[in-house]
């Protein structure tokens, strides 16, 4: 534990902030550059343009306006906090995946036809390789 | 081979932030071919991408949410579906089943081929003109 907490003071000594509070205040500077109209280093809700949900998330603190203490991790810890192991969680609460059955080994997969990033007006057509080859598939994102 | 790009899993705008990749989720299918392209880019990725709408039809219809590997035969069967990413995310599982499909989809070719030999329409092998019955859908 000693050992532990030597290392974590070590670690704040580093550098002008905290380790994890510096991609914070990065993504605060971001959020503040874009939609702070008024310069008062406070984004009121009239200056979100991005939806009422994705408001209430970045607000964390939820005083109705998103500002610095949304992004103190030492008043609001990160949702994921840093350098541990997985805990145990629950099933995401993510809008993402409710499908009512995933296709399983021998289902016909469901055919879609999508857009091909940087060929503009290129589709791929899953099904247009049935009969030809088989295709592997990584569903994924950046973040 | 295709990376689908689909919803964003720790966007800064989401209920769980990261600190990996300071974006808002997309709202509409420009903005979302724009984090595609900033993904493909800052993460080096070879392989081509399709790029989900923000409807995440797709996504929803393979669970893909936040990442998964699925395997399809050349008969448009499944044939490996991945656990939920990332803790399911097993890219040994997939690569096995990549290389079985395609020794699949040869030997059907070859069947294919050896088949019907002397019939006139006969397409070069490994190529079938048309899909089998009760295969066309029009969605």
């Amino acid at each position: 534990m000693t050992v532990l907490r030597c290392a974590f003071l070590s670690l704040l000594c580093l550098g002008p902030l905290p380790a994890q509070q510096r991609p914070a205040r990065e993504a605060l500077q971001k959020l503040l550059q874009q939609y702070d109209k008024d310069h008062d280093g406070r984004i009121q809700k009239a200056e979100y343009p991005r939806g009422d949900a994705a408001f209430r998330n970045l607000d964390r603190d939820g005083n109705g306006v998103i500002d610095a203490t949304d992004f103190d991790p030492a008043r609001a810890p990160p949702a994921r906090p840093p350098a541990r192991p997985p805990a145990p969680r629950v099933s995401p609460p993510a809008a993402g995946n409710r499908a009512a059955k995933l296709p399983q080994p021998g289902d016909l997969a469901p055919d879609f036809e999508l857009p091909m990033l940087g060929m503009k007006g290129t589709t791929v057509k899953l099904s247009s390789f049935r009969g030809d080859r088989p295709v592997a598939l990584i569903f994924g994102s950046y973040t | 081979m295709f990376l689908v790009y689909i919803r964003e899993a720790h966007a800064l705008d989401s209920p769980m932030p990261g600190n990996h990749g300071l974006v808002e989720d997309p709202i509409d299918d420009g903005e979302r071919a724009e984090v595609a392209h900033t993904c493909v880019d800052e993460l080096d990725l070879p392989m081509p991408a399709l790029i989900d709408g923000v409807d995440d039809k797709v996504g929803k219809a393979y669970g893909g949410w936040p990442d998964r590997l699925y395997v399809i035969g050349s008969d448009g069967k499944v044939v490996y579906a991945g656990a939920q990413g990332p803790r399911g995310f097993d890219p040994d599982a997939w690569e096995k089943a990549i290389v079985a499909a395609k020794a699949a989809a040869k030997a059907a070719a070859k069947a294919a081929a050896t088949a019907k030999p002397g019939d006139q329409t006969q397409q070069p092998a490994g190529k079938e003109p048309a899909p089998g019955p009760g295969l066309p859908r029009k969605d």
